[in-house]
């Protein structure tokens, strides 16, 4: 620094001020190194140099860096091949139209296969892995809870786990405990009975209701302890959940005022058809009617009252009226793992009536024990293997996302589906514009390896524009599944 | 014979820039202002002259296939009136059209613009820029080469006398803002700055004009506490440069283009391609980095980072195009981050070239993994400060070092890149938290003077290629 800049701070703090305020009101004195004579010109000169000082300046090194190794394995790291496909098909740009469901699926796959998601990847992945983010590992949590912008300024309480669950929100707990109960319904009301008797009465009853999911004998003793609780509501949900285990006592008053609330009715020409309908109490308004159907005949299982009302069970499938009574009963069905029943109901709806159900039933079918979610991919058989193959897509897409669990093998398969699949195939061939890749891309994520293989095979002849993305979902789902299980 | 036409009016509408656009072209809509209307033999090309009101008139061309367009006149727009003007006609009266060979002019535009679509479409040249540069750099081309060096003379004259008149304008507008204070700039920034950039644009000074017009932006994007010093930098910087160009002539000739340059001159392809000025390099690249911005001109521009070892050094080329954002879909480059090819490039003259275009390019591959920087983070910061002395009006730069990693300042308020504790640059942009937690990192970004943006990386996990 030379004898003319050793003022250079003191001119930069006048400089500061003098600029902030205007230098007509707060003039500047320009130093003599400086001076040309210009006054006007000399500001300016001036303003240039300390901008171009101020641009020479860098950022001090804090004296603390918190510095980490995240410890990554890169042996559990998809190929790059894979995370090429991976981020294409999920680019931040792209938006299919399936792509939640396709999310889940892969990251499904994924996790089936010990394989995470590759950091490098987590930003062109986010709506991946906003997708399910329990399935994520850790890292891509701790990415996702990092980046997420806190919007309510609330506390951050990290991930749930037994050990802390009942630190978090009711409504949080409520589905840690609904989650739990699907795959460990023992394990998830011991954490209850541990806990419950001190939260307040609305913790109580939200929480005991998640009990609903996977219930069983196992739990009337637990249910029975809330006869005697001080809370009305809670003691309400008990009941409820009590009435829908079999052998109680709750359970058969159920089916008594079941049996009450409904009546058979001759219909067709000569009356030998039978039509199940409800009793809808006189005044009730039309848009109520379905409300009051899926409370009146919850939990009640379609076979007993089929029994009670002296029909077959085929036929009482068939009889049933209005969708809202026919979509309570398939659920309760489901539900109390009466699977048969489930068939012959799921038999009566096409691939829409199918769609509708399974998108309004998508929580408690959630809910469901793993070999029954597995069992449920069953009872739909007839609604995709209709004559619309878009639709029937839609019923696949949709099983999915309620079930999480893949369908069985063969499902979807090729020969299976063979005259809907030559009816779009010569539509799609005709004229590509007028359809999607949306059945390609269905086909083959939701296929097994063999028949994914077929599919492809088969689409060979659609334009590429049809088939590009289906064809990358199966590259990276064949390379998945090459991966050695874990 | 509306019906047979390959244009429609929905067509045109959304390619229009806006409302006042087709407005205005409706008013050209009148045939004693075009002379010649006309279409080739395969109906994949429009052209005509219309006549505007100085004495010669604009040459307009589209192709049909994607409504693309060159006017020869001045406007910003793009497609400009006269342009919409061509398709309109061919909408509703394709019959005005004659049919002729294809001029001159037409097929040297053809040729070097980035095709979008068909399956004919040779190979994308590097040549996109923004309709304006197109505009200034390719005056309608008169028969008489003599009498056409002479009018390129008178025009050049011109527009430096009116880029002179323009820059003393801006040093005015600078000097208001210092009597009025930094304190006051905010509430009138946008229309102050609109309006002074709208001066420079008449002036024909469009590249500084830009720098005024984005102002505002980065004024409100930086953190208050940082808003003086912004003002102070890039006031500086604006009035420095407007210096620099009135005493142009006393300038080595590598700082001088680059003045000339960030005024507002551009050089085209051909003209970078046949300059001694331009130096050439012949090197393996990779493309670290790919990103787009939308600008206020309804431009996509499109930036390719390219880095590659050259005698144990690495070297940085960045390849601009600009295209409208109508087609910005289509037409984004093809070269992808990861890609690796032999090419020769030409660098712009500048006292730092950066910016450069491919001359020739061999076939694209895979990158392995991007090329190694040979320095360290304190190195890479000192050659910043090298570049920064020798062009002052640097902006985003690219700065490559090995060996660090990324971590939470000791306040938790930013991720940092870390040497070992000596240097820690505060770290910007999508992808850089990814690199949390990774050790012994080698990283290409861009530095701005206070926060890198990484453009790639190697590590143990592999390479991290960023698009944005």
């Amino acid at each position: 620094m030379t004898a003319a800049h050793e003022g250079i701070e003191e001119i930069r703090l006048a400089a500061r001020r003098a600029l902030t305020l205007g230098v007509s009101r707060d003039p500047m004195a320009v130093p003599a190194w400086l001076a040309s004579g210009d006054e006007r010109a000399d500001l300016l000169s001036l303003v240039s140099a300390l901008g171009l000082r101020n641009r020479f300046e860098r950022p001090v090194a804090p004296e603390q860096l918190d510095t980490f190794d995240a410890g990554y394995d890169a042996a559990r790291m998809p190929p790059s091949a894979s995370r090429l496909i991976l981020c294409r098909l999920f680019a931040p740009k792209k938006k299919l139209y399936e792509e939640n469901t396709l999310a889940m699926r892969t990251l499904d796959l994924l996790a089936a296969r010990g394989l995470h998601l590759h950091p490098f990847d987590y930003p062109a992945l986010r709506r991946l892995m906003a997708g399910d983010e329990s399935v994520l590992d850790e890292h891509a949590r701790t990415w996702l809870s990092r980046e997420r912008p806190s919007d309510d300024g609330g506390p951050s309480f990290g991930q749930i786990i037994q050990e802390n669950w009942t630190e978090f929100p009711p409504a949080v707990r409520e589905d840690y405990i609904r989650r739990l109960r699907s795959s460990d319904p023992d394990g998830a009301r011991a954490l209850c009975e541990e806990a419950l008797a001190n939260d307040a009465a609305t913790v109580r009853r939200k929480v005991l209701g998640a009990l609903a999911v996977r219930l069983g004998a196992s739990d009337v003793p637990y249910l029975e302890s809330f006869a005697e609780d001080r809370a009305k509501s809670v003691r309400a949900v008990a009941s409820s959940l009590l009435a829908r285990i079999p052998g109680t006592a709750a359970y058969a008053e159920r089916i008594d005022q079941a049996h009450e609330q409904i009546t058979v009715q001759s219909a067709g020409i000569i009356g030998r058809k039978k039509v199940l309908l409800p009793k809808i109490p006189k005044g009730l308004a039309a848009s109520r009617e379905a409300e009051w159907v899926a409370e009146t005949f919850a939990d009640v299982n379609p076979s007993e009252l089929a029994q009670r009302l002296g029909l077959a069970p085929k036929k009482f499938a068939e009889s049933l009226g209005p969708t809202y009574l026919r979509d309570t009963f398939l659920l309760n069905a489901l539900q109390a793992g009466d699977l048969e029943m489930a068939a012959l109901i799921g038999a009566q709806l096409d691939a829409r009536d199918a769609s509708l159900f399974l998108m309004n039933h998508e929580s408690e079918l959630a809910g469901l024990g793993e070999p029954q979610r597995h069992a449920t991919w069953g009872c739909f058989t007839n609604a995709f293997r209709g004559r619309s193959l878009h639709d029937a897509c839609a019923v696949v897409q949709h099983l999915y996302t309620a079930l999480r669990v893949p369908p069985p093998d063969g499902a979807v398969d090729a020969s299976a589906l063979e005259r809907s699949w030559g009816k779009w195939a010569r539509d799609a061939v005709a004229d590509p514009e007028r359809v999607d890749g949306y059945v390609p891309r269905v086909l083959i994520a939701f296929s097994g390896r063999q028949d994914r293989a077929d599919w492809r095979a088969r689409m060979q002849i659609l334009a590429p524009s049809l088939t590009t993305d289906a064809f990358a979902i199966a590259d990276l789902f064949d390379a998945v599944e090459a991966h050695p299980l874990p | 014979m509306a019906a047979s036409s390959p244009i429609t009016l929905s067509r045109i509408e959304t390619v229009a820039p806006d409302q006042a656009s087709l407005k205005a072209a409706r008013k050209l809509l009148n045939a004693s202002k075009w002379p010649t209307m006309e279409h080739d033999a395969e109906m994949r090309l429009l052209w005509g002259a219309c006549q505007g009101s100085g004495a010669s008139a604009y040459s307009v061309t589209v192709e049909i296939s994607d409504l693309g367009a060159k006017c020869s006149c001045p406007s910003r727009k793009f497609p400009c009136k006269h342009a919409i003007a061509l398709m309109w006609w061919m909408a509703e009266q394709p019959e005005r059209f004659s049919e002729g060979e294809i001029p001159q002019w037409v097929q040297d535009w053809q040729g070097r613009r980035r095709r979008t679509t068909p399956a004919d479409a040779p190979k994308p040249s590097r040549a996109g820029k923004s309709a304006q540069a197109a505009a200034m750099a390719e005056p309608e081309r008169p028969r008489d080469p003599e009498q056409a060096r002479r009018q390129r003379e008178r025009v050049r004259k011109a527009r430096e006398t009116s880029i002179r008149r323009g820059l003393e304008e801006l040093d005015v507008w600078i000097g208001d803002q210092l009597d009025r204070g930094f304190g006051a700039f905010g509430p009138q920034a946008s229309e102050q700055c609109r309006l002074m950039a709208q001066r420079l644009v008449d002036a024909k000074a469009g590249g500084i004009a830009a720098q005024v017009e984005a102002l505002p932006a980065l004024y409100f994007q930086t953190p208050e506490a940082r808003r003086y010093d912004i003002l102070l930098e890039t006031l500086g910087a604006l009035h420095l440069l407007a210096e620099a160009y009135r005493k142009q002539d006393e300038l080595p000739d590598d700082l001088r283009a680059e003045v000339r340059t960030r005024v507002g001159w551009v050089m085209t392809r051909e003209e970078l391609l046949v300059s001694s000025d331009a130096p050439h390099v012949s090197a393996t690249w990779t493309v670290c980095s790919t990103r787009s911005e939308s600008q206020p001109d309804r431009l996509v521009r499109y930036e390719t980072w390219l880095a590659a070892r050259e005698n144990g050094d690495l070297r940085t080329a960045l390849l601009l195009d600009f295209v409208p954002a109508s087609a910005a879909s289509k037409s984004a480059p093809s070269l992808e981050p990861g890609a690796r090819f032999e090419a020769e490039l030409a660098y712009y003259p500048s006292a730092t070239p950066l910016r450069a275009q491919i001359v020739t390019q061999g076939s694209v591959s895979a990158a392995p993994d991007m090329p190694s920087p040979p320095e360290d983070l304190p190195a890479a910061l000192a050659r910043y400060d090298d570049a920064l002395t020798c062009n002052p009006w640097i902006s985003q730069w690219p700065l490559a070092c090995r060996d660090v990693h990324v971590a939470r300042d000791g306040a938790g308020e930013h991720w940092v890149v870390s040497n070992d504790e000596e240097a820690a640059v505060p770290l910007a942009g999508d992808q850089a938290s990814v690199l949390v937690g990774v050790k012994d990192v080698e990283l290409v970004a861009t530095f701005d003077g206070r926060w890198l943006t990484p453009l790639a990386a190697n590590s143990a996990l592999g390479p991290l290629w960023c698009t944005s």
